[in-house]
């Protein structure tokens, strides 16, 4: 009797152990799974956000919404981490792409077209990359591999044996380069990345010293919104720089000094901005005298 | 014998049984009352919540200032309380750390200590271990109602628009600035006036005949009096005053992408290669003025620390000393002679030597908020945290506060206290364009410099040494910068693939994020692309000077 009565309370008590450790799980469906997995990505955890983006590979309720996400979410993970494992992310990657939905299509074969890159296999990566342009022109990847194409282009290659060796982008790649960029604003000259677009050709058109484009180029970006303050505030600096002392345009410069002093008083070129406006007015001046 | 008695004697017969029941019970129990107070909170929590922070500021009177500050809000909130941890400076990095990946950490904590090693790591622990404030930082601060601040972005209400909390390599806010800083020169008001006279002299010309009358003022009073209260922490406030007016017009020769400021390599390069040469008159110039001064330094001075050149100073053994106004009141506390403030003296353009090199002073307008407080994501009170530092950065509070601390307030609009005014940031100046500590050359930099003030080698044989320095190590220091400097690439790439991912949809990457995905992937992307024309503008240089280098070399 006294021993089924210590059999009943221990079982109570292992009821009640594995209903207070259950409380844990029943928290955390997939979408709890794939919020902590993203979570744990975004602050670098990469082995738990892995974890997580796995487990929900075997949920039996996932929906393929759910499984979009585990599987960008993996992919995304062993590519970006600080050691990545880019034999893993292409294979996550073209799990990705096997889904047949748009976004798994185009997320796939941007990754795909960027480990390529990343393992140096410029030629397939910009192949990939092109194919996502050319069969997902309106999407915002496309509008990313454009960028990515570009800057595959312009990059410049250490040499490993000797340290501090560099070889230069030839000049038919640039042009590409350059060339890919101003097709895709003059087909999409509002796309997500515009501004970004501009900024990227205006500064390879600077190292080119190509100023006057450079500057229609920064601009335009201007014009079309630059998101971060702190490059709102380079870009007016050197629209009026390039202007003074390249183009020798001080209209232009003016009018830019002159923004950059009123829109960013708080900045170490402030100072630098209104001499600059003084002198490039003292020149006008001279000019029109 | 009884029912109880059969079956205790029964059990006897198994102690280990019985031992392994008795730890099983036990830790059921220890579960089952974890689950209940999990559920009902941790102790004490149904009195108050309480709120802790950490920072370094053992100065005299920030602590009792952070007290009034938290009594102040604790009234408002009386089911709150806040608590301070004060750890001193030397070991601060090392404890955040330690709590930080031991996930103890308090609600808030002062970010930004920690050295070289710090710079390189406060990022990723902003990534891992904080809150990210950009969803708060466009709404208005609720303290700030009545104010003229009550519709406006809580960012806005700051003096640098809340740049002193931001990070650029994260492209987020994490910070919360709660004061600002300058550095100038202090002295000693009795003295000086004794020696000199009522004003203090506002050229380089007039502040060395200072020097020399202090020294000669020693030698009459029998003892030995330092002009200046060098150390190897405050040399550097001066070198760097110098730096600045020498170099600032190397800008629009080395500022290659027009970005407005010279970046390492973009200085490097040129050094390197010779194309900018340490004999040319104005660099020449900016070492010579601070070998000179510095025999106005005591003796060994850049073996120093901070706290022995304070010491000098406090106890009239030096007449003058450079140091931040977070110093003002402690030094002010600790003195027994009325403390001056001023502006390290520059040469007058009239000056024979060095007037022609001079481009002016060092600017102040990019100066970012201080005493940063980053929430822990840890905190279980993350939404109380942030109110308490919203309290702290509201208008009226953060003028309050930063009287009582004798430091410079961050809200616009905050009136510092009258004695502060000299501390207060010039907008007019410049900033420096040349970097002598090349990539890969930092050590023998700092050596030979060091060799060269401290008199032991002529300025040709410093030269010399720097750049045979600069030819020695910049090739794999150069590699290692730009190396580097990709893993701000790879980070960028990190944050926009995540924003992506949650424009594409894919479940559980939107509610991680704090704002607009599709702005903040723009904004990333962006400066994605101007990282990017920055490593090829700097390769280019560098490669460029490489070729110049082999060129001229038979």
């Amino acid at each position: 009797m006294r021993f089924r009565l210590i059999g009943i309370v221990l079982l109570a008590l292992l009821g009640a152990t594995l209903g207070a450790c259950g409380r844990g799980a029943e928290r955390g469906g997939v979408e709890d799974v794939l919020k902590e997995g993203w979570r744990a990505y975004s602050t670098g955890d990469f082995d738990f956000a892995i974890q997580k983006f796995e487990s929900v590979g075997e949920a039996p309720g996932a929906t393929p919404e759910q499984h979009f996400s585990a599987l960008l979410g993996l992919a995304t993970s062993y590519h970006l981490r600080s050691n990545p494992d880019l034999e893993q992310a292409r294979l996550w990657y073209e799990r990705l792409g096997e889904l047949k939905t748009g976004d798994a299509q185009r997320q796939s074969l941007l990754g795909l077209g960027r480990v390529d890159l990343a393992e140096g296999k410029s030629g397939a990566g910009q192949t990939n990359l092109v194919r996502l342009i050319q069969d997902f022109p309106d999407s915002v990847e496309a509008n990313e591999a454009v960028v990515h194409v570009a800057d595959s282009l312009f990059k410049p290659t250490g040499k490993d044996s000797e340290p501090g060796q560099f070889s230069l982008a030839g000049g038919a790649a640039v042009e590409r380069g350059l060339n890919m960029l101003e097709e895709r604003l003059r087909a999409y000259p509002h796309n997500t990345l515009a501004t970004t677009m501009h900024l990227m050709l205006a500064g390879k058109y600077i190292e080119l010293q190509q100023f006057e484009k450079a500057v229609g180029h920064l601009l335009a970006a201007e014009e079309e919104g630059i998101a971060g303050v702190m490059l709102q505030s380079v870009t007016l600096w050197r629209i009026a720089r390039i202007a003074d002392l390249e183009l020798k345009d001080y209209d232009l410069a003016e009018r830019y000094y002159a923004k950059y002093a009123e829109e960013f008083p708080r900045t170490t070129l402030y100072y630098r901005a209104t001499k600059s406006l003084e002198r490039v007015r003292a020149l006008k001046k001279e000019g029109g005298a | 014998m009884s029912d109880t008695g059969r079956t205790w004697a029964k059990l006897k017969r198994y102690p280990a049984l019985l031992l392994l029941v008795l730890v099983y019970v036990i830790s059921c129990l220890v579960v089952v009352g974890n689950v209940i107070r999990g559920a009902g909170g941790a102790p004490g929590e149904e009195k108050k919540k309480v709120l802790r922070f950490a920072h370094w500021q053992l100065e005299p009177g920030i602590r009792s200032a952070m007290d009034e500050l938290i009594a102040d809000y604790q009234e408002v909130h009386p089911d709150i309380e806040v608590r301070q941890i004060l750890i001193p400076e030397e070991g601060y990095f090392r404890w955040v750390n330690t709590q930080l990946i031991g996930r103890t950490a308090p609600d808030m904590i002062e970010c930004g200590s920690g050295g070289t090693v710090g710079w390189a790591l406060w990022p990723k622990f902003y990534a891992r271990y904080f809150m990210p404030l950009d969803r708060y930082v466009d709404q208005p601060n609720p303290y700030n109602k009545g104010t003229e601040f009550e519709d406006t972005p809580w960012r806005k209400t700051y003096f640098d628009e809340m740049e002193g909390g931001y990070d650029d390599s994260l492209q987020s806010y994490y910070r919360v600035p709660l004061s600002a800083f300058t550095v100038r020169l202090y002295y000693n008001k009795d003295m000086i006036e004794e020696v000199w006279g009522p004003s203090f002299p506002q050229t380089y010309e007039g502040f060395i005949e200072l020097c020399e009358e202090l020294e000669r003022y020693g030698e009459e009073q029998g003892k030995k009096l330092v002009p200046i209260a060098g150390s190897g922490y405050n040399f550097r406030q001066f070198f760097n005053a110098f730096r600045t007016a020498f170099t600032a017009d190397y800008q629009d020769r080395l500022d290659r992408d027009f970005d407005g400021t010279v970046s390492r390599a973009e200085s490097a390069g040129p050094l390197y290669s010779g194309a900018v040469g340490m004999t040319e008159p104005p660099i020449r110039a900016n070492f010579e003025l601070v070998r000179e001064l510095s025999a106005y330094f005591p003796q060994g001075y850049t073996s120093l620390d901070r706290d022995e050149a304070v010491f000098l100073f406090l106890q009239g053994h030096s007449a003058m000393i450079t140091t931040g106004s977070w110093d003002y009141k402690s030094l002010g506390v600790q003195s027994e002679f009325t403390i001056g403030v001023t502006d390290i003296p520059l040469p007058s353009k009239d000056n024979p030597r060095y007037g022609q090199y001079v481009a002016g002073p060092q600017t102040e307008a990019g100066l970012e908020g201080g005493f940063p407080m980053g929430i822990t994501k840890i905190s279980g009170n993350a939404d109380l945290a942030l109110d308490f530092l919203q309290y702290a950065a509201s208008l009226r509070k953060n003028e309050e506060l930063n009287r009582a601390m004798y430091w410079l307030p961050v809200i616009k609009g905050a009136e510092p206290r009258e004695d502060l005014r000299p501390f207060a940031p010039h907008i007019e100046g410049y900033s420096p364009s040349i970097e002598y500590a090349n990539p890969g050359a930092e050590l023998a930099y700092d050596q030979t410099s060091l060799l060269y003030l401290s008199g032991k080698i002529s300025y040709e044989e410093f030269a010399k040494d720097l750049l045979a320095a600069y030819r020695r190590d910049g090739p794999v220091g150069m590699d290692e910068y730009f190396k580097n400097n990709e893993q701000t690439l790879d980070q960028q790439m990190r944050s926009a693939a995540l924003r992506r991912a949650a424009i594409a949809g894919a479940e559980g990457a939107a509610p991680v994020l704090t704002g607009d995905s599709e702005t903040q992937y723009r904004r990333i992307m962006e400066a994605y692309v101007a990282q990017l024309g920055t490593r090829n503008n700097e390769v280019r240089i560098w490669a460029e000077n490489v070729r110049l280098l082999e060129r001229s070399t038979p």
